[in-house]
């Protein structure tokens, strides 16, 4: 029958158990050799190394080799018939460029509806700081907000889109007793209801992660400063305009510049919400076609005949890009507020 | 001491963090091994067609080899089976496969053909050609009928060697079998039997609608496309001017309570499935075929090769299909609001729910699995045990003649075909599994007649082989897998039945093996108003103002001669 010694008993080995462990692993409490400061520095050495080796094999692989490779396949053609790669010099990227100005088989459309995209995220920039500013100074309500916009911080997106698609798709129909309403219809370029109710998708779920940078930024702001506001009388826009809005400058300009240079390569919700716009032409924007050139559609794999053709699109798109984004970020430091 | 503390922790989450990755490496796929058996893994990408079929299979294997020596001491065979979709779909699978354990794989095609090139699985040519089944397709050993037969000598038609031998990838090594397919998925048009009892939408020996099962089973029914009577599709609409009054009739007499169709309108292979299958029985098996071949000779368009294929977007079968999802979107009662907001499963819902709402579904867009992928559906209707799975009669739909169809010329054609998706899923086994001899003898017994019937019985579908089910085991089939059953084999019972042709839709020709993103669209695809259409049933959606001549124009224009670029082969 178990009793208290025996159960203490137990305990007691279990603690002599764990102290054997113990002593193999780090050699008891006894004072050992106090290290030198050079092995110290060696293990250290040791250390950091096989720490940093990893991510910079994947870094040398999937950035360095990756974006080679891509440069090479910009200026090489697909035979096929011989199924091989061989090189044509700017033969592909002049091909991407005239089917850029092609309406219907070319990517003009696509084009339009990139800059669309674009100039809507640009516009709700102001309105996501000013909101994340709203939450900031603790309006009433601000919770509610806080809550609502978070919530597709925690929960994945793809989430979000299937219990979009099934409330736009059957249940807002249904509230207007609309059987017909199709507003995620990605066909028909008269309403273009897909395109737009996507977009708008996206500028929600685009508070979520501009509330939490903003709100992050805005956390930093020196207290005085605040206080010195409120000493010159400062009203709730003004504080908005001359205290947080030079306070978070840096954090607005890495928000833009992020959204010039994916100007060509962002594809928003669109893939979640239409897979490859096979079943949708009127929502595709660049970035969504090049992805799913390579990608292929799920049914039927991206084939390496493609390869070419998006990686001198993904090159001519960084000559045009890359200047413009650099002088954005430079024009925007030079003449944007500084909190001085 | 509170160092070593955090030092300990720190070993902990590291062993813990490593365990995990033991785990990913793990041969254990949900069962306790047991070391007196031998041991067979199989992968099974899940999709349409379930697990039943192959949890079946697998026991049937088990049961039969249990007092079987496989030497080393092991009496009796253990499968253990692991079902994923993503997990064995190409995009994972091309990264994983080396690492993984199994010894077989039933997954899709283009992942496998990739891994032949790579000498990624086994050759299976030994195992397929060697005869040991009798003329019944039964194991000789075990009825002590002479061994006739091999697997291959089984294949439905001999057209599947041309996908599954000739593939030498444009080597001179000799052509070797290392894979076979795995089901003959044939789609179209599935309809609700019961509905068009119920509401006698067949067609009497008159012309008229209103007749019914009655009706067929007495003699008064049209004789069908087929123009026989006393074959599976007596009773059904000739040709596709009847059908369409078909449409309107139900509309019109049922007061807007019946609509015509549903489907997918996120997935596309719903649509194509019945876009193809209505331009394969237009065309014929040979002119259908040439799309996936590239090479042979078309009753209309003359010699056609890789180097000019493109005339093949010229065929009046694609017209007739145009003009089929032209008349279907031609009224907005033709078919369920919700087809354009569907996915696959949704539709399948739609069309089986219908029955308890007040807009019953009387046909569905889809392929022969649709049955097993909706089982949930029917068990949710199981209270009423005449709803529950394999009770309600569902039939594939015949597709009717063309013929003083406006614009499009009369169907040649007489022979049923259909398209079959078939070769998409294929059966490997794995150069890096441990037990190639064992999964040799699973493909062996999984290809005898009893197994071959236990696929069907359990995913309404059939395989690619040649075989008959007795009495008892048809008793089995779900009604929808006994019109499958009866649409292809008819010929075997009643004279003057031309039974089924069936074109596997399996790219040969080598532009379509390598360029797959390319041909993607070669079912279809127009650019109309400055919008690119993959399907003829979105343009008519986004474009409805398009007629049929400016749409199958427009679908040729996709395809210009100066763009081709092809060679012949």
């Amino acid at each position: 029958m178990k009793n208290k010694d025996y159960e203490q008993g137990l305990m007691r080995r279990f603690k002599w158990w764990i102290y054997g462990i113990k002593v193999k692993l780090f050699g008891g409490d006894k004072p050992k050799k106090k290290k030198s400061l050079s092995s110290v520095k060696k293990n250290e050495t040791i250390f950091l190394t096989l720490f940093l080796v990893f991510p910079l094999v994947q870094f040398a692989i999937f950035y360095i080799g990756k974006n080679i490779n891509s440069i090479l396949l910009a200026f090489q053609s697909y035979d096929v018939n011989k199924s091989e790669f061989y090189f044509s010099g700017l033969t592909e990227i002049g091909k991407v460029w005239d089917k850029l100005w092609i309406e219907g088989t070319g990517l003009l459309d696509e084009m339009r509806r990139s800059g669309i995209q674009f100039l809507v995220q640009l516009l709700m920039l102001p309105l996501n700081v000013f909101v994340a500013y709203c939450v900031w100074k603790n309006l009433p309500g601000a919770g509610f907000f806080k809550v609502i916009l978070f919530l597709p911080s925690v929960v994945p997106s793809i989430v979000f889109v299937l219990l979009g698609r099934y409330f736009l798709q059957y249940g807002i129909p249904e509230i207007f007793n609309s059987p017909g309403l199709d507003l995620l219809d990605g066909r028909n370029p008269e309403t273009m209801y897909g395109f737009k109710t996507v977009l708008i998708f996206g500028c929600w779920l685009g508070f979520a992660g501009g509330m939490v940078v903003y709100l992050g930024a805005m956390s930093g702001i020196s207290e005085d400063v605040v206080e010195y506001g409120r000493l010159e009388n400062m009203n709730f826009f003004q504080e908005f305009i001359h205290i947080v809005i030079p306070a978070i400058f840096p954090t607005i300009t890495t928000y833009t510049v992020v959204a010039f240079a994916g100007f060509f390569t962002n594809y928003g919700y669109f893939f979640s919400f239409f897979g490859d716009g096979g079943s949708a032409p009127c929502t595709i924007t660049l970035g969504h076609y090049f992805f799913c050139l390579v990608a292929g559609n799920g049914e039927t794999p991206g084939g390496e005949s493609a390869y070419p053709e998006a990686a001198a699109g993904g090159f001519l798109f960084t000559i045009v890009v890359a200047p413009l984004t650099l002088l954005v970020k430079f024009l925007m430091e030079k003449y944007g507020p500084s909190e001085e | 001491m509170r160092k070593n503390t955090r030092k300990m922790i720190s070993l902990v989450l590291a062993a813990l963090t490593a365990s995990s990755l033991l785990t990913a490496c793990s041969r254990d796929v949900g069962k306790k091994v047991d070391n007196s058996k031998a041991q067979l893994y199989i992968a099974n990408e899940e999709s349409g067609y379930g697990r039943t079929w192959l949890i079946n299979i697998a026991k049937n294997f088990e049961e039969y080899y249990k007092d079987y020596d496989f030497g080393n001491g092991k009496i009796g065979v253990q499968v253990h089976l692991e079902h994923q979709l993503d997990e064995f779909g190409e995009t994972v699978l091309t990264n994983t496969f080396k690492d993984l354990p199994y010894d077989i794989y039933y997954i899709s095609g283009f992942a496998g053909t990739a891994f032949e090139k790579q000498g990624y699985v086994v050759d299976m040519t030994e195992t397929v050609t060697e005869k040991i089944y009798d003329e019944d397709g039964n194991f000789a050993k075990d009825t002590g009928k002479p061994a006739t037969q091999s697997i291959v000598d089984t294949l439905y038609d001999e057209d599947y060697i041309d996908v599954i031998y000739n593939y030498n990838y444009g080597t001179d090594q000799a052509a070797k079998y290392y894979r076979m397919p795995m089901v003959l998925a044939i789609g179209g048009i599935v309809y609700d039997a019961d509905l068009f009892n119920e509401n006698g939408y067949f067609v009497d020996a008159q012309g008229n609608f209103g007749a019914t099962f009655a009706d067929i089973e007495s003699g008064n029914c049209s004789t069908g496309p087929d123009g026989v009577k006393g074959t599976y599709d007596d009773g059904f609409a000739n040709t596709w001017n009847d059908f369409v009054d078909l449409m309107d009739y139900m509309v019109q007499s049922s007061g807007g309570s019946v609509v015509p169709f549903t489907w997918s309108g996120q997935m596309n292979y719903q649509r194509r499935i019945a876009f193809n299958s209505i331009w394969a029985n237009y065309e014929g098996k040979n002119d259908y075929g040439l799309n996936f071949s590239f090479k042979g000779v078309d009753d209309e368009l003359g010699p056609i090769n890789q180097s000019n294929a493109y005339l093949l977007q010229q065929q009046e079968g694609k017209k007739a299909a145009i003009k089929a999802m032209y008349d279907i979107m031609s009224d907005s009662k033709y078919y369920s609001s919700d087809a354009f907001k569907n996915d696959h499963l949704e539709a399948e819902q739609e069309f089986v729910w219908s029955k308890n709402t007040d807009k019953r579904v009387a046909m569905l867009m889809e392929g022969g699995w649709w049955e097993e992928e909706a089982r949930e559906v029917f068990d949710s209707m199981s209270d009423n045990p005449a709803d529950a799975y394999g009770q309600r009669d569902f039939r594939l739909m015949p597709i009717p003649r063309f013929e003083g169809v406006e614009g499009i010329a009369d169907q040649k054609n007489t022979t049923r075909v259909l398209s079959a998706s078939t070769s998409q899923q294929f059966e490997w086994i794995s150069a890096f599994g441990e037990n190639t001899e064992i999964a040799k003898m699973f493909i062996q017994f999984s290809h005898s007649r009893s197994q071959l019937v236990e696929f069907t019985k359990n995913t309404g579908c059939l395989r690619p082989y040649d075989f008959a089910p007795t009495q008892e085991e048809y008793a089995t089939f779900t009604k929808f897998t006994k019109s499958i059953y009866e649409y292809v084999y008819e010929d075997a019972k009643v004279e003057g039945c031309s039974g089924a042709e069936i074109v596997v839709t399996q790219p040969t020709a080598p532009a379509r093996i390598s360029n797959p993103t390319s041909f993607d669209t070669w079912i279809f695809e127009a650019t109309v108003n400055g919008v690119n259409y993959k399907e003829a049933i979105d343009l008519f959606k986004g474009a409805p103002g398009t007629t049929v001549n400016e749409a199958f124009a427009a679908m040729q224009k996709s395809w210009p001669a100066d763009k081709w670029g092809y060679q012949d082969y």
